[in-house]
């Protein structure tokens, strides 16, 4: 992933390195981490070793993997973009919770905007119930409780079939 | 901002319940509303998380006789439009003193009845939206008689 022949190859270039939480380091040229507002500002104040203490190697990988591709974004490949992001979103839930973290952290908006996006389209439509199971989320409502929780907004619970799949 | 990512692994952990504040209000400001709403049912903890990603809130009461305001309205931090209309209804208002409306910008009342209720709740409204730019309020010419005197008293 390191990428470090650039450095040499022009004086240009301005390279930096980002370390993971597990102590691995990526070398990477200033344009493609400055998509990275929390580093952005680092390297404003003269830092060229980045540690990032609450990213671990994985998703770094994941993270720089985005970067590099959005830092290609032109206006001839919106679409190559798009289904790029499509492929990025597909991880696991525990995944997309681990990369939404950092990228908040990071202050990454287009991937924040992104993830955020995705999560809430695959809960979208599930049912209270379908969402609790998925999530591990444990009821502590009383059954009454829960019965005014809910009539509060009667309109939101009624209507239409809520989708039950545990996926 | 520290986030220790490293300790929410073990898999049977709630881990979008523990994911930071503004990030979950994010992944709910992306949901219909209709979604984010039905998220107040999934424990405790979430019964209001849906609230936060409101910004404007339009109410229309036709021909109800006993109804009650939301408390949770006032909640909305972030509303900056509350447009109600208020009309053939004889209004009893839940008013949970003690909360702001620190962000509205514009009010827009259709009050009819000009009844005690809702001259106490404008007179929330004028006393805790600090922000408030503009309110526009149309009702009876006795109303505005009263209305404007409380308005210029609260100036």
């Amino acid at each position: 992933m390191a990428s470090s022949s650039s450095s040499s190859k022009t004086g240009l270039k301005k390279m930096l390195t980002l370390k993971s939480s597990d102590g691995d380091e990526f070398e990477l040229e200033e344009s493609i981490v400055i998509q990275c507002q929390t580093i952005k500002h680092m390297v404003e104040d003269g830092f060229s070793l980045i540690p990032l203490q609450n990213v671990d190697t994985k998703t770094l990988t994941k993270i720089i993997e985005y970067m590099k591709k959005h830092a290609e974004k032109t206006e001839s490949n919106k679409e190559e973009i798009k289904n790029f992001n499509k492929e990025f979103v597909k991880g696991s839930f525990d995944d997309q919770f681990e990369l939404v973290s950092a990228a908040n952290y990071l202050h990454i908006n287009g991937l924040m905007d992104l993830l955020c996006q995705s999560i809430a389209d695959r809960i979208n439509n599930k049912s209270v119930r379908a969402v609790r199971e998925i999530f591990n989320i444990s009821n502590d409502y009383t059954p009454d409780e829960e019965e005014k929780v809910r009539d509060e907004h009667k309109w939101a619970h009624e209507g239409g079939e809520f989708d039950e799949s545990l996926d | 901002m520290s986030i220790n990512m490293r300790s929410r692994k073990s898999p049977a952990a709630d881990r979008i319940s523990s994911l930071p504040c503004d990030i979950l209000e994010k992944i709910l400001g992306c949901l219909p509303l209709r979604d984010a709403i039905r998220t107040s049912v999934l424990s405790k903890q979430w019964s209001y998380k849906w609230i936060q990603n409101v910004h404007e809130f339009s109410l229309r009461f036709l021909k109800s006789k006993d109804f009650r305001l939301p408390s949770h309205l006032f909640k909305f931090q972030d509303l900056s439009l509350l447009p109600l209309r208020i009309l053939w209804t004889v209004l009893y208002m839940y008013i949970p003193w003690g909360r702001s409306l620190k962000r509205l910008k514009s009010v827009d009342l259709d009050l009819m009845q000009c009844n005690e209720v809702e001259m106490e709740f404008l007179k929330y409204v004028l006393s805790s939206a600090t922000a408030l730019e503009k309110i526009c309020v149309v009702t009876s010419a006795e109303f505005s008689h009263r209305g404007i005197k409380m308005m210029e008293e609260m100036k």
